[in-house]
């Protein structure tokens, strides 16, 4: 059973995070906090939560529940999701599993059963393992009455079984699939202000599981959670103190990986269908290639060289095994596994536009699509959402005609509709750009004989071909802003009509004025009034 | 049992790639063939016997002479003319094939065939120094002996452009000085030694006085032919390899000895057959590190 408990205390809100110094947009502007959520985790999160807290060696379940993006972000609609009959039997056994793991192996054991028990039934013993596992999974202590509760499941499983280990299994399956862990319940620390406004902000251990979430998109490591302890996470010195060593730490490619992973929609790539009659390269391991390329070009971008994220659009860097330099054409660098490339001036490819990650996931089956091309860049890329298709819209792919061999006669028919204009002026230009890819992403540049013109222009930004529309997307006033809008979303958990504008602008400025780099942006996020305070309960 | 054909090309050393040969013009000049452009390569993925229409055949005139039926030249064995109306083409195996073909000799092109695609026999040609695919009067081929397990395509064969290690303890067929006519490169003469473990058997497939003529498609693969003369010998070790009886055995050895054309003995027969492989190829790379010990 799913017990949650909500405990809201009375205390002052943390002031608003210092300027980091490093631009003159002034300080956090006055903004009208989000209101709190609900989030369960992840699927990614579940399993980082549990190989952090057991190593990467245990075996976990294929899938838990399954995750919804909501306006792009599992991160948002984690808050919106609930958990299915079937999903409670799979966290169910999940845990009893994990637990059993545990105590079967010396190791862990040995680690996460500190005592050693006097007899079957040993409360003291039993209580100071499940207090101590119990910090980690629920990201905070646990209150006395929750411990007595999984003490008395320990003993009565302990007696029934006659051995005290196989008994405390069921306590830590207990922990493992309470809604405590499951759950991020973060809601903050109550109503303050005047005349009844509700100023609260997150308390130090709600700050420790957010800023670990978001950073490493995990749990709290035991030094953070002392951080929480000791109520350094609700001042400007100690949250300070804790992100930059959160930002130093290995952990945050983790969240960085998953960062981009949601954003890019990266884990769709798992998905992928390709007609094998049609797109001869296509085979297992492909996906898989196509989203490491993506997520190890980010991780030389963002950590190797810290440079600006706008430069994703226009890398020549990249990095391919031997799969995906046979799909680019290029020799591959490395026997086993993935070595860095340059590519080529003329090549035709470059950023993350011209990977298969992107060029592969944003078409059809069996051909591209300049609309799902399009729809990224509008959506993804600069937050411009896009409206669905009227129910009865004709989405049919248009047949290869004489006198339309390629996707740009193909799709004219959607710009002559005044119907379908409105929308696909907005995307088709766009995805015309990337044709000379198929729908794999290999290099192409004539479609049934014919020339492709991949030619066109973005919001005034003239572009010839894929190379120059990566450079017009680069410099699109809306890519940067949108990036810091993603990442706030990222961060809280929040709907965009949930951020407050004016904040979300100051951020914008800040990473602007800091070269777009990530890094800035994930610290100034971390300390941002819009990830420590909360609003009203809706 | 898997099929286990590897060929072992005859042994020279490889080519820095930028060969700077001198080619005798016939006068008093010397002209010298520089070949600087870079390297291509490109895997051999199909192999076929090259088979006769009538008395037309792929192949080439590897004797330098037009034999007729009953003839002096090639043992009495007349050559065919090729689709492009060249006389004098040697190609005597293809007359076989139609027998063959009746027996379980039949196998031998699709096993050697898997054996391209298991990676066991990965031959890949390589064109160094050309500036231009359409036309350049001054190229080197290669050919040589690529290792490790190919990546094939969703529907079976070899992925092109995909990067193979070379064999560093195979010799290589180094074949300077050429020239590409309208994107067709024709080489000849050249021996190979082609040592073959074919299923159990340790077989020497030696191409003697070979030529070679690949044309490089608008796409980037390469269809072509390759011939020479083989030792009938061979031909007998292989086809007994695929699980002939004696008597067939017997019967082809009959077979191949009145229909060898090439490489007359003292007493005037012929010891060799002349024999003719298409293939056709896809562009692949190479490790570039396998250069830098040059």
């Amino acid at each position: 059973m799913f017990l949650l408990a909500f405990a809201l205390a009375c205390q002052e809100p943390a002031t608003p995070a210092a300027d980091s110094g490093v631009s003159d947009r002034g300080e956090a502007p006055a903004s009208s906090p989000a209101p709190p959520s609900l989030k369960r985790l992840t699927g990614a999160q579940y399993r980082n939560s549990m190989h952090a807290l057991f190593g990467e060696g245990v075996l976990l379940p294929n899938s838990v529940e399954a995750d919804e993006r909501i306006e792009g972000l599992f991160a948002v609609g984690s808050a919106y999701t609930t958990i299915s009959s079937y999903g409670v039997e799979k966290y169910e056994k999940a845990a009893y599993d994990i637990a059993e793991q545990v105590m079967d192996d010396d190791e862990l054991r040995a680690r996460w059963v500190p005592c050693t028990p006097v007899d079957v039934q040993d409360d003291d013993c039993a209580a100071e393992s499940l207090e101590t596992l119990g910090r980690l999974a629920w990201r905070r202590p646990l209150s006395a009455d929750e411990l007595e509760v999984l003490v008395l499941v320990s003993a009565e499983a302990a007696v029934v079984l006659d051995d005290f280990h196989d008994g405390l299994e069921f306590g830590f399956a207990a922990l493992l699939m309470s809604p405590n862990f499951l759950y991020r319940v973060e809601l903050g620390d109550g109503l303050t202000g005047g005349g009844g406004s509700y100023t609260g902000a997150y308390d130090d251990y709600e700050m420790a599981s957010r800023l670990s979430f978001f950073l490493w998109d995990s749990i709290p490591d035991a030094e953070l959670l002392d951080a929480a302890a000791a109520g350094e996470l609700t001042n400007d010195a100690g949250l300070l103190a804790q992100v930059d060593r959160m930002l130093a730490d290995d952990r945050v490619v983790d969240g960085v990986r998953n960062l981009f992973t949601e954003m890019l929609h990266l884990d769709e790539l798992d998905d992928l269908n390709k007609d094998p009659t049609i797109f001869t390269y296509m085979s297992d391991d492909l996906a898989e290639s196509a989203r490491e390329e993506t997520l190890l070009g980010i991780e030389a971008l963002v950590f190797d060289d810290d440079a600006s994220y706008l430069d994703l659009y226009t890398t020549q860097r990249t990095f391919l095994d031997r799969t995906l330099a046979a799909v680019y054409d290029v020799p591959a660098p490395e026997r086993e596994g993935f070595g860095e490339v340059w590519l080529a001036d003329d090549g035709g490819r470059r950023g993350f536009l011209g990977q298969a990650s992107f060029l592969a996931l944003n078409a059809h089956a069996t051909s591209t699509s300049v609309t799902r091309r399009g729809i990224f860049i509008r959506e993804v890329v600069l937050c411009q959402p896009i409206p669905d298709p009227p129910a009865n819209a004709n989405t049919a792919i248009p047949e290869v005609a004489e006198d339309a061999p390629t996707m740009r006669e193909r799709i004219a028919v959607h710009l002559e509709n005044p119907e379908c204009a409105t929308c696909h002026e907005l995307t088709d230009p766009i995805g015309l750009g990337f044709e000379n890819f198929d729908g794999l992403g290999r290099w192409r540049l004539a479609e049934n004989g014919a020339t492709i013109d991949p030619s066109g222009e973005l919001d005034g930004g003239a572009f010839t071909d894929a190379w120059t529309l990566g450079q017009v997307v680069a410099d699109h006033p809306q890519t940067g802003p949108c990036m810091t809008q993603t990442m706030l979303q990222y961060a809280t958990g929040n709907v965009a009509d949930d951020l407050d504008e004016t904040l979300v602008d100051w951020h914008t400025d800040g990473f602007s004025a800091n070269a777009h780099r990530i890094l800035w942006l994930m610290r100034d996020v971390a300390l941002s009034p819009a990830f420590r305070e909360v609003g009203e309960i809706q | 049992m898997t099929p286990l054909l590897i060929l072992m090309l005859g042994c020279t050393a490889p080519d820095s790639g930028d060969s700077g040969a001198v080619r005798d013009t016939g006068d008093d000049q010397e002209w010298t063939c520089d070949a600087s452009g870079g390297r291509m390569h490109w895997v051999v993925d199909s192999l076929a016997w090259s088979r006769a229409d009538g008395d037309v055949s792929d192949g080439f005139d590897l004797d330098d002479d037009v034999s007729t039926t009953g003839g002096s030249g090639g043992c009495g064995i007349a050559d065919f003319t090729g689709p492009d109306g060249s006389e004098g083409v040697d190609n005597a195996f293809a007359r076989l094939l139609p027998v063959l073909d009746t027996t379980e000799f039949v196998g031998a092109e699709a096993i050697i065939n898997s054996t391209i695609v298991s990676g066991e026999v990965l031959l890949i040609g390589e064109l160094a120094g050309a500036d231009d695919l359409t036309d350049d009067d001054c190229v080197d081929m290669a050919l040589r002996r690529g290792i490790g397990t190919p990546m094939l395509d969703t529907q079976g064969n070899i992925l092109a452009s995909q990067t193979f290690d070379l064999d560093p303890t195979f010799g290589d067929v180094e074949i300077p000085d050429m020239a590409i006519v309208d994107r067709s490169i024709t080489g000849r003469p050249f021996d190979v030694a082609l040592p073959i473990q074919f299923l159990d058997a340790d077989l020497t497939f030696d191409l003697i006085d070979g030529a070679l003529r690949f044309d490089i498609q608008e796409d980037g693969s390469v269809k072509g032919a390759f011939a020479g003369g083989l030792e009938i010998q061979v031909l007998i070790d292989l086809a007994a390899n695929t699980g002939i009886n004696d008597e067939v055995e017997d019967l082809l050895r009959t077979l191949l000895a009145s229909a060898a054309d090439l490489a007359p003995d003292e007493d005037g027969q012929c010891q060799q057959i002349s024999i003719t492989f298409l293939f056709t190829a896809v562009p692949a790379y190479v490790y570039e590190d396998v250069w830098e010990d040059e």
